[in-house]
């Protein structure tokens, strides 16, 4: 391990550091990983127990076909030209042999088979009494809405709870993915999907979009955040509290970070897939339909409940709704902070 | 082997000198071009093959450039999806599909089954102009559109970018009519075209290997040509058959797709066994 580490390291340091390195964005691993993330998950063990089974079975029966390759053609190959001719007796047949290559990986198949639908089973069935959170996935962040109404850009979850995560996409295919969990669920429109887990370890892991949605699918990330007993339901009361006694404009730069604005829009005026904020609260904008309007609180709350309403010439009409995402004194906070960027 | 004097009696190379062999061949382009002999046809497969590996290849070095620090290092995370979808669809079907049936078994499958070409040397040489045409439309139209679907197509999103995904769908289209002929065109040579004594059990494991590559060629491309034309169709006129706000269902075109697509590891991979 020592000795990986060693090279992540020298890797690590060989790289330019990224200078943009966002706050908001989740701890990710902090070096390339050799082998597998920690295990974190009550299925994890097994999950990782059957795939070293498997990389190690097609890694022997690699070096050991590979093998009697070499070493026949070496023992056998013709000495000269006359002996390359067929001989009257070649044999070309092994019964006894052909079965016994035959049922020896047959049998191994059928046990991993077994192993593997097994886990299937267990990955696919939700203990009855687990805790239910809505997942949703957009265009480029993941959105976590808990019982209580609560809505987050982070996942929170208690240790040693089965959890039932019900994901949903507003756009297009996304996919929820916690490698420490060892699962994965792709997030599709139209339908709801289902996973289900039990953290085992208190900490934080990244989560990650494992399937292709578009220009910011790599920074499509967040981070479930395990609970020791307790801390899970103090989270809750916490959360809508703290964010009521911020200053507005405060809260709305975490807004901005937190539900996806800045996957889009800057704050310095350069462009993004939409326009800059910067300066853009009391500026005249003109519409792709023709007309134009005055940038005041009632048209960025137009703009934020419905994007597709009004479109700025030259720009894509990419933005998902926020409408029932948001709560009132949210959009007001986006307003003030907006009205900040001079 | 019993069946070498019967194979000698009808692959006479000097028997047929009056006929268009490579003896008696012409020179020139047009002569290539306009060619019914398996080995050229293999040839120009070969040929157009590696061009294609040539440019996937740059395509997938430019993206492990990219890829060489964090963040941005050459190219836009745009330019970047565009990369790696070019690299994908010219490697998955100007490549691999082709690369070996196509090529390799144009060259070697009447040479080894013993006929003089494959059945119909014609639609042979259509099934490569149709190839060549088809990836000159893919390869520019996934240029100059900028496509950034990645080499699946996936909706919605590929019902919802604003890059041209029909021209690139229909190229799609195009090459699987290619490949479709080329497998039909093996079936009936081997079936039909096996000379005295070359039973089927006396069949080169090879010739059993692309005779069972041109049965999936044939049964699992019209469904992907299918899937494309029905892309074509949720795009150009707004029907909802995979696009959930039109009442389409995504996983659907996962299905249809993986129809061809899965077959179409065996069509990469059994000729190569072989």
């Amino acid at each position: 391990m020592t000795l990986i580490a060693c090279f992540s390291n020298f890797f690590l340091a060989a790289a330019p550091a990224s200078s943009a390195e966002p706050a908001a964005l989740p701890r990710m691993p902090d070096s390339p990983l050799f082998w597998m993330p920690d295990q974190a998950s009550s299925v994890a063990a097994q999950t990782d127990w059957l795939f070293d089974v498997m990389v190690w079975l097609s890694a022997l029966s690699a070096a050991g076909i590979l093998g009697a390759m070499v070493y026949f053609c070496v023992k056998y190959q013709a000495k000269s030209r006359a002996a390359n001719e067929l001989s009257e007796v070649t044999s070309d047949h092994n019964t006894g042999l052909e079965i016994t290559w035959s049922i020896i990986p047959l049998v191994i198949t059928i046990a991993l088979f077994v192993w593997g639908f097994k886990g299937f089973v267990d990955l696919r069935t939700a203990p009855k009494d687990a805790l239910e959170i809505h997942v949703q996935g957009q265009k480029w962040r993941w959105s976590f809405t808990y019982a209580n109404g609560w809505n987050d850009d982070t996942l929170h979850v208690p240790v040693d709870t089965p959890v039932r995560m019900i994901i949903s996409s507003v756009d297009v295919l996304h996919s929820f993915f916690i490698p420490n969990f060892r699962t994965k669920q792709d997030a599709v429109p139209g339908r709801y999907t289902e996973l289900w887990f039990k953290a085992t370890k208190a900490g934080e892991f990244p989560i990650e979009c494992a399937e292709y949605c578009g220009t910011s699918h790599s920074d499509m990330l967040s981070k479930v955040v395990v609970h020791e007993p307790g801390g899970y339901e103090k989270y809750l009361e916490q959360a809508e509290e703290a964010e009521k006694q911020l200053p507005p404009a405060q809260l709305g730069a975490e807004l901005y970070a937190k539900k996806g604005c800045k996957q889009c829009h800057t704050v310095d005026g350069a462009r993004l897939i939409g326009p800059s904020w910067k300066g853009i609260f009391g500026k005249t904008e003109s519409f792709s339909d023709g007309s134009t309007a005055q940038v005041d609180e009632n048209y960025i709350r137009d703009s934020i409940t419905d994007p597709q309403g009004k479109i700025v010439t030259g720009y894509p009409p990419s933005m998902p709704t926020y409408k029932g995402q948001l709560k009132d004194h949210q959009i007001t906070a986006l307003i003030e902070y907006i009205k900040s960027l001079k | 082997m019993a069946s070498t004097s019967t194979t000698a009696d009808v692959v006479d190379p000097h028997g047929s000198r009056a006929e268009d062999n490579y003896l008696t061949h012409d020179k020139g382009i047009l002569s290539w071009i306009l060619t019914l002999d398996h080995k050229r046809i293999g040839l120009m497969y070969l040929c157009s093959v590696l061009a294609s590996f040539t440019l996937g290849g740059t395509f997938a070095l430019l993206v492990r450039t990219e890829l060489l620090t964090p963040g941005r290092t050459i190219m836009s995370a745009d330019t970047y999806n565009q990369m790696f979808t070019l690299h994908g669809a010219v490697m998955v079907f100007l490549v691999i599909i082709p690369g070996i049936p196509a090529a390799l078994g144009n060259i070697i499958m009447p040479i080894q089954l013993g006929a003089k070409d494959v059945a119909f040397p014609r639609l042979n040489l259509f099934s490569y102009h149709l190839w060549v045409m088809g990836a000159i439309f893919f390869i520019t139209s996934m240029y100059l559109s900028a496509i950034d679907t990645g080499w699946t197509f996936y909706t919605p999103y590929s019902t919802s970018t604003t890059t041209a995904v029909i021209p690139a769908a229909f190229g799609v289209f195009v090459l699987g009519f290619s490949s479709i002929f080329t497998g039909l065109n093996f079936i009936v040579t081997i079936h039909k075209l096996r000379p005295p004594g070359m039973t089927w059990f006396r069949l080169p494991l090879f010739i059993w290997a692309l005779y069972a590559t041109a049965i999936i060629q044939v049964l699992a491309t019209p469904v992907l040509g299918i899937t494309v034309l029905m892309l074509i169709v949720e795009r150009a006129f707004g029907i909802g058959i995979f696009d959930p706000a039109l009442g389409g269902d995504p996983v659907l075109f996962q299905h249809f797709f993986w129809f061809y697509s899965h077959p179409a590891v065996y069509i990469m991979i059994v000729p190569a066994s072989g």
